[in-house]
């Protein structure tokens, strides 16, 4: 590997990690600072952040065949099919 | 040239019944992809479960995690970031053949795992001491505080066995990179590092979700 | 043009022994050369000794409810006991025989040999599968010897957390270490798919078993976390008090529900669609069939694992869920029969105008169509609401169930057993006992089972050992017809064992069957081939596509039907 692919190779992962510090402070101020619907919206959408950063930045998903983007998005697919129809359930109960 | 010499002294990754390395890498990070998918299931049945018992009563759910520390879950997902960052490197360190950088950066991130398991310890102590952990002694009453607090312990609970599971793990693979045992190019290198950042992720959706927004 | 035109890899010529040379007899015969092997087809094999155990403990427990349901009234089991012997029956039936009965024993066998690998991706984790699944096994016994669970085998709070005085945490601990081996196994047959395949061998040149194992495989790998981590929330109630399910302190029992059954209806499918594969094998090689729509069961198998995920809440209809998630579930039950129904309706049409012959693997496959449509069929019953309204909770589910399950998927076992027996082996069976079993089998089942809808349909309910006399006739029935099974399922385990020993020495490819296991010795050797085969074929081979065979003498009919009876056939060549 040249010196200059050596740099980059460590970059994107530091880069990643500036990011989630960032993040996690976000998140700790939202939880302090914040309420209600700022706070929860905010929360979720700096976890889907996190979660992305870290996937795309640290793992490298990007850069995988598409068998296994595919092997992790299908596990997404699920879990989306058992919040749903469970919350279909929940919020549909007479009260 | 002391990193090359290691590399080639070390034993040959290859096993049965592969013929070739590349496809053994490939089948193992295959491999550790579908367990990953597993555990994705495993955790997020677990947030599935918390989100609608949230639903049925969202402020009691409020109330109790106001007792949660956000320093704590803060601080411990720094920590756990960096290991995640540690770790990647080592990986590439790896390689790249440099087995030194490699085994230190291991040493790392398996400090830092342990320092997670520190600071959550001391957390537990005193989530303990305000009366946290759901019985007949609990702090907040005899309602849904309770359902929130038992998620909180199942789930950090069984965030600490994964963690301290990818920490021998790592500690292995340490041992083994520093002793010259296992050879640079070896599978569990990465796949130890992909079950590494499963565990991270985890926490990474947990602490938000159960600090922050379950405050409501 | 009838047999395979691909040469057949022999291991070294046989000489005193049938297994010289092969898997059998290459590491040693010892007991830790077995319990430290990493040859699939051996571990293959400790699962079938496991399963039968277990088969044997779960029918011990079919037994005593079958003879305390004879009479009205209960006459030698309290009803705490008999809750005991029910619960028994289903955990180790469900988690410990039907789950791994096919994909453990000839998943692991054939899937490499199928697809010309030398092994699973990652033989080491295989045997650590069958060690995890004996270990949560040896954890339900002990719960058993302990006095048991009371709980039934879907473990419902607030019951199995609040009320029972039962050792429910030590059995769903063993439930729950069994399924970090199956998604060990999942995980291995997932890999080993991808990553072995034979040159030449692609993806739609695979056989249909091989594609039921995999899509399994899938559903095993995505469904059981959620089993793992619903019962570990049980465990930790009863263990550490944390109380996710109280509805007394705001939590909600249906939530439970809602999890088991996401994992426990795909678990379903675990069982039936390894099944599905084994019969298509054996139906396109007893009619001499390629088979019909080889693209349509391919679809209809991934279908079935993917929409399977879907219909959990069938199993909730009358337990609370809304109006509106009933209607949802009932119509994705509907749904996901259709993939079933068009697997059912191939097979068929594969069986027109085949040349069809009667040997017991065929009997068991085509006892598997019939078992299975009913118990399908009834499936549909129940996904409509009223319907079930009415019969859920009675004997009218027991009997679907045990239909799909056990004239399904253990019809199919046997099938598989006999039509690969020659290849695990190097022994042929006896045809004539085999043939008597199977069809004792199916009278056996039918008189057992088919009683049981009509006992549901009047209003028997399920769990309950005793009863209005009026439905004492059935019941009496019933239990009758489990002597015939029993007896049915005994007799293989005599006429096989005796074939190890003095059976006559099967060849290579005894069926002249197509499949790349057929094309290495019987039985293989411990590598499976001696050299990677290429594969040029389609799958299913058995004639030009398009071509509807006129009758004509196959070469191994003489051959066959002169091994067990010596008349001689008048007009065969070859």
């Amino acid at each position: 590997m040249t010196a200059k692919a050596q740099r980059v190779a460590w970059l994107g992962p530091i880069l990643a990690w500036v990011v989630l510090l960032f993040a996690t402070a976000a998140v700790a101020w939202l939880g302090v600072g914040a309420s209600g619907g700022l706070r929860f919206g905010g929360a979720l959408a700096l976890a889907a952040l996190m979660l992305g950063t870290l996937a795309f930045g640290l793992v490298g998903v990007g850069r995988n065949p598409a068998l296994l983007r595919l092997v992790a998005g299908a596990a997404f697919l699920f879990l989306a099919l058992m919040f749903f129809l469970s919350f279909a359930d929940l919020m549909t109960r007479l009260r | 040239m002391a990193e090359a010499a290691l590399a080639s002294r070390t034993p040959n990754a290859l096993r049965e019944p592969w013929s070739q390395l590349s496809r053994q890498r490939e089948a193992a990070t295959l491999g550790m992809w579908l367990f990953l998918m597993s555990e994705m299931l495993f955790f997020g049945a677990l947030f599935m479960a918390f989100s609608f018992s949230r639903a049925l009563d969202p402020a009691a759910f409020a109330e109790a995690a106001r007792h949660a520390e956000i320093a704590y879950g803060a601080a411990n997902t720094a920590v756990l970031v960096t290991s995640s960052l540690t770790i990647t490197i080592a990986v590439r360190a790896a390689d790249a053949a440099r087995g030194k950088l490699a085994a230190r950066l291991l040493a790392a991130t398996a400090t830092l795992g342990v320092a997670f398991l520190v600071i959550k310890g001391f957390e537990y102590r005193d989530d303990l001491r305000h009366h946290l952990f759901p019985g007949h002694d609990f702090a907040l009453g005899r309602n849904a505080t309770q359902i929130f607090w038992a998620f909180y312990w199942a789930m950090t609970g069984v965030h600490a066995i994964h963690l301290t599971v990818g920490v021998v793990l790592v500690l292995r693979l340490f041992w083994l990179v520093r002793r010259g045992r296992m050879s640079l190019a070896s599978p569990q290198l990465e796949v130890t590092s992909l079950y590494w950042h499963l565990v991270d992720a985890f926490w990474i959706v947990l602490f938000p979700t159960l600090y922050v927004a379950a405050r409501g | 043009m009838t047999d395979a035109a691909a040469p057949i890899d022999h291991a070294e010529p046989r000489s005193r022994s049938v297994i010289a040379g092969s898997y059998l007899d290459s590491e040693g015969g010892g007991l830790s050369e077995w319990l430290l092997t990493t040859d699939h087809k051996r571990i293959a094999l400790l699962y079938a000794v496991m399963i039968t155990a277990f088969f044997f403990i779960g029918g011990a427990a079919a037994t005593l409810m079958r003879l305390e349901l004879v009479s009205p009234a209960g006459h030698f089991l309290t009803d705490d006991e008999y809750n005991r012997v029910f619960t028994l029956h289903g955990i180790i039936m469900v988690w410990f025989f039907l789950v791994p009965l096919i994909p453990a024993t000839f998943g692991n066998f054939f899937l490499p040999l199928m697809i010309g690998a030398p092994d699973v991706a990652f033989p080491k984790l295989n045997l650590m599968s069958w060690y995890l699944t004996l270990i949560g096994g040896l954890c339900v016994l002990a719960a058993l010897l302990m006095g048991g669970v009371d709980t039934g085998w879907t473990f419902y709070p607030p019951y199995s957390t609040a009320f029972s005085n039962s050792n429910v945490a030590l059995a769903v601990l063993g439930v729950i270490i069994a399924g970090f081996g199956t998604i060990a196994t999942g995980v291995n047959f997932v890999a080993t798919t991808h990553t072995l395949r034979a040159p030449g061998m692609t993806w739609f040149r695979l056989p249909l078993f091989v594609w039921t194992v995999y899509a399994t495989s899938l559903v095993m790998i995505l469904a059981t976390p959620v089993l793992a981590i619903t019962l570990m929330l049980v465990a930790a109630d009863r263990l550490f008090g944390l109380p996710v399910f109280d509805g007394f302190r705001g939590g909600d029992p249906l939530l439970f529900q809602h999890l088991f059954w996401f994992y426990s209806h795909p678990a379903v499918y675990i069982m039936i669609l390894p099944a599905m594969g084994v019969v298509t094998e054996i139906i396109t090689c007893f009619a001499r069939r390629r088979v019909f729509g080889y693209a349509m069961m391919v679809y209809a198998v991934l279908a079935i694992a993917i929409i399977g995920f879907a219909v959990w809440g069938h199993h909730m209809f009358v337990s609370g869920q809304s109006v509106f998630a009933n209607l949802v579930f009932s119509f994705l039950s509907f749904i996901v029969a259709v993939p079933s129904a068009i697997k059912v309706f191939n097979w068929t049409a594969t069986l027109y105008r085949g040349q069809i012959t009667f040997e017991a693997p065929m009997l068991y496959a085509l006892g598997f169509v019939g078992l299975f449509t009913i118990g399908g069929l009834t499936g549909l019953f129940l996904a409509s609401v009223p319907i079930d309204i009415q019969v859920t909770g009675t004997y009218f589910v027991v009997a679907h169930f045990h239909y799909v399950m056990v004239g399904g998927a253990v019809s199919a076992y046997f099938a598989g057993l006999h039509f690969w027996w020659p290849k695990i082996t190097g022994r042929l069976y006896s045809e004539a006992w085999a043939r008597f079993a199977a069809v004792l089998m199916f009278f056996g089942f039918n008189f057992t089972f088919f009683p049981q809808f009509i006992l549901g349909y009047l209003g028997m309910p399920r769990r309950y050992h005793t009863y209005p006399a009026e439905f004492q006739p059935w019941n009496v029935m019933s239990s009758t017809g489990a002597v015939v099974l029993a007896a049915a399922y005994a007799l293989p385990l005599f006429y096989l064992v005796w074939s190890c020993f003095y059976g006559k020495i099967s060849p290579a490819d005894p069926w002249h069957a197509k499949g790349l296991e057929w094309r290495t010795s019987s039985p293989p050797p411990k590598r499976n081939f001696l050299r990677t085969p290429v594969v040029t074929e389609e799958p299913y081979d058995y004639h030009d596509p398009g071509a509807a065979p006129q009758a004509e003498a196959r070469p191994v009919d003489a051959a066959r039907l002169a091994a067990v009876a010596p008349r001689p056939i008048g007009g065969a060549h070859g």
